[in-house]
């Protein structure tokens, strides 16, 4: 291998060191969403307490109507 | 014309070992945490605190409210939820109480809840219980910031995540904190939202409501 394709060669894994550095530093890019966020469209009903049925919040409108339910914040509760 | 033979060859390696480059980088980038983030596994692998929004949790104690803000109290007086005065009482669950301030255009800016211990809740296990509960039943694509342990709080001592989310329904992403507080007859969670994009203007009257949370 003469030593011009040599120099090449190092030139080219440069290249590949360079490139990864650039895709690490990405890495601690913080990503922000510009989803839009709405309030429930019918708010909450007080709840309706108990519904520890076990098996999850049913979304659109379901389980107690809250409004992590219609795609407001997640409340603090722990199993219903 | 001799040169021109020998660098034929030459020229063919250097453009192979350039696309094997490019081809390595595009598969690393792909596979980067970033990527990860947005695949739909929440992030469980424990608390990271990149950047300042990171850094904040940690900071987080007890502090008494202003003599301006409004007060809730658990129906089964276990915790009193402070808020401030833009911020009015929702409706909730039974037995929790929520307050929040919306925009302009109806739209979320601070969401508040204190909910009583419902689950399987723990000091020490607070934000994995709390990752995995928001994936499982409420939202997609939970992300772990951050988490800490050894909170104090007016009348206990808490757990606290701080973490990102995108709900099933509408597709809103927000960025909350939530901590899990035992006093010494009760225990509840403290919830506070707001959208992932306000974060940075929404998360001091949010931290500062958490830290004015009374347990008993």
């Amino acid at each position: 291998m003469s030593s011009k394709l040599s120099r090449s060669l190092i030139g080219s894994l440069a290249l590949i060191a360079a490139l990864m550095a650039g895709c690490s530093s990405s890495h601690s890019t913080a990503h922000h969403s510009t989803h839009h966020s709405t309030a429930p469209a019918a708010g909450g009903n007080g709840g309706s307490g108990g519904g520890n049925g076990g098996g999850g919040i049913p979304q659109n409108n379901g389980g107690d109507h809250d409004g992590d339910n219609n795609g407001g914040p997640s409340d603090g509760d722990g199993n219903v | 014309m001799a040169t021109s033979k020998t660098s034929a060859p030459r020229i063919f390696a250097i453009a192979v070992v350039t696309t094997i480059a490019v081809a390595v980088t595009a598969a690393g980038c792909q596979s980067s945490p970033a990527a990860a983030a947005h695949s739909g596994h929440p992030g469980r692998s424990g608390a990271r605190s990149p950047g300042t929004n990171g850094g904040r949790i940690h900071t987080l104690s007890a502090q008494r409210a202003p003599a301006s803000w409004h007060f809730l109290t658990l129906p089964d007086r276990g915790a009193v939820l402070a808020f401030p005065p833009s911020m009015h009482r929702v409706p909730g669950d039974r037995g929790t109480v929520s307050a929040a301030e919306y925009g302009h255009s109806g739209g979320y800016l601070l969401y508040l809840n204190a909910t009583p211990k419902q689950g399987n809740e723990t000091l020490s296990g607070w934000p994995e219980f709390r990752i995995d509960h928001v994936a499982e039943e409420e939202h997609t694509t939970p992300h772990m910031i951050a988490a800490s342990h050894g909170v104090r709080f007016l009348g206990g001592m808490g757990s606290c995540v701080l973490d990102t989310y995108v709900t099933k329904v509408k597709a809103n992403h927000y960025t909350e904190i939530a901590c899990y507080v035992q006093g010494k007859t009760s225990s509840s969670v403290i919830i506070g939202a707001a959208p992932a994009a306000d974060w940075a203007k929404a998360s001091g009257p949010l931290m500062r409501a958490i830290a004015a949370y009374q347990v008993r």
